[in-house]
């Protein structure tokens, strides 16, 4: 296997961009890559590109294919990737796969999603169908409603309280305000959280990640040649991708993801590192149960703590780990196809201490993609060469 | 009457399924479920998708049944006045929706 690293990487502002097709956002953050990496196009030799739902939201299907002719990038073999919210975090992972089975030299992957067209009903049922349709979701569940379920039960097992859980959002929607590509740019308080209209109880709007357009790119070569191209390039230390039940009524605990856990092991296991070696990391707080949950299945914090260490301020910039500095999901957007390929393009500006919400002397990111109700997951560890 | 399958391998009880929801395997021991069961946790759905917009608020619960079955369904009645722990019963078996429990 051939050391893998990253050397540019572009992301379009994520939000309502009116006027502006699914392809063509693709496309934008695939040329600010490469425009990054100082690549010529002609060099890019397979291209992955992350959508979910683009059919059914923006009536567009085979945008892998469609991207890589926009682009101009010679007939190359470009393929799709899905699996929900962690379809841009797969893109990603297929990509270094190939630059590490010396497949490829070049490759670029993408994630890119197109929601604002669409009514919030039909965003609500589109999203629905990452849940399985005939074991849970045709009772009427929605994705807010199985993180409402899994919000209760860390409540009730761990004295989680709801003033904790609304300080993750008071934390991101703070990060934010200070990245230019984030859809929110303002903070919230805690008391606007805990007094927003309840969407799944005992979750709330301001729990929730907007319905929002964007799409981000990376650019993969092999770690030796990477210095001819950019002067800060970033090594992928690790990956992991892994699945687990789609359900919660199969899940023995729901407030705990074993696809994030076992993503999470390989990933650690391929850098050779612990979560404790980790300075800054994306994590998928597609609400604000998600990252109290998902910084306890990554290691960051004991069981039953995830909610303590925000309100502590252990996730917070100048943190023991600095979780979200983009401003998250829940602030910066979640185009649900081009969530995990935007979270390393905040990492990788992280790594190159070019940052809005720059955390300093960080040198080991984590980024952490999850789809459905925990179905699958990536888990993406890079560093600083 | 809610149907289930008992796995003969990992042991485990399947509601409405062909095989093991667990560990996949094929087989097992049919049995009928008594609908009764208890309220683990649960959320009031008030932003609901399109095909049931009309029915919102309504309650989704993660229930567990007597003989150790999980299951997520339909709760029906005030879904403002649920509990941790409240004894639950089917009603109905829904063709779209389900089976729908409420408060027993």
């Amino acid at each position: 296997m051939r050391d893998v690293a990253i050397i540019g990487v572009g992301s379009t502002p994520f939000g309502k961009l009116e006027g502006r097709g699914l392809i063509d956002i693709a496309v934008a953050a695939c040329r600010e890559a490469l425009a990054d990496a100082r690549v010529p196009r002609e060099k890019i030799q397979a291209l992955y590109v992350g959508n979910f739902i683009g059919e059914r939201l923006a009536n567009q299907g085979a945008i892998a294919g469609m991207t890589a002719n926009r682009l101009g990038l010679g007939g190359i073999p470009a393929t799709k990737t899905e699996g929900a919210c962690a379809s841009g975090g797969i893109a990603l992972r297929l990509g270094v796969l190939g630059i590490a089975l010396g497949l490829y030299d070049f490759v670029l992957a993408a994630g890119a999603e197109k929601m604002t067209s669409a009514s919030t009903a039909e965003v609500t049922a589109g999203l629905a169908t990452a849940g399985d349709e005939e074991a849970e979701m045709r009772c009427g569940l929605t994705f807010p409603g199985s993180f409402g379920i899994i919000t209760r039960a860390h409540m009730a097992r761990y004295g989680t309280t709801r003033e904790q859980i609304g300080l993750v959002s008071v934390k991101n929607h703070g990060l934010g305000a200070a990245n230019p590509k984030s859809q929110f740019r303002k903070p919230v308080t805690l008391d606007e959280v805990l007094r927003s209209r309840l969407i799944a109880d005992p979750l709330r709007l301001f729990d929730c990640p907007p319905i929002s357009d964007g799409a981000a790119a990376v650019v993969l070569c092999p770690a030796d040649r990477a210095r001819e191209f950019h002067a800060k390039p970033v090594r992928v230390m690790g990956t992991g991708h892994a699945t687990g039940p789609a359900t919660l009524w199969e899940m023995d605990d729901v407030t705990t993801f074993p696809a994030t856990v076992r993503a999470a092991r390989e990933a650690y296991h391929a850098a050779g590192i612990a979560a404790a070696d980790v300075d800054v990391v994306e994590l998928h707080d597609c609400f604000t149960t998600a990252e109290i949950v998902a910084s306890e299945d990554l290691g960051f914090f004991p069981r039953g703590q995830g909610g303590r260490a925000v309100e502590e301020g252990w996730s917070a910039l100048d943190g023991k780990v600095a979780v979200n500095p983009s401003g998250g999901l829940i602030a910066k957007g979640h185009p649900v196809g081009a969530t995990g390929c935007a979270q390393v393009y905040e990492l990788v500006r992280q790594l190159r201490g070019e940052a809005a919400n720059q955390v300093r002397n960080c040198e080991i990111a984590l980024a952490h993609n999850l789809g459905g109700t925990g179905v699958v997951s990536t888990v993406t560890i890079l560093g600083t060469m | 009457m809610l149907p289930a399958r008992r796995c003969a391998e990992c042991g485990k009880l399947s509601v409405n399924a062909a095989t093991c929801r667990f560990c996949g395997a094929e087989g097992g021991e049919l049995l009928d479920l008594s609908g009764h069961g208890r309220l683990l946790s649960w959320t009031v759905i008030r932003i609901a998708p399109a095909r049931y917009a009309a029915e919102a608020p309504y309650a989704v619960g993660l229930l567990e049944l007597d003989e150790g079955a999980r299951i997520t369904a339909r709760v029906a009645g005030d879904p403002e006045r649920l509990a941790a722990g409240q004894p639950m019963t089917l009603v109905t078996v829904d063709a779209a929706r389900g089976p729908i429990f409420q408060p027993a």
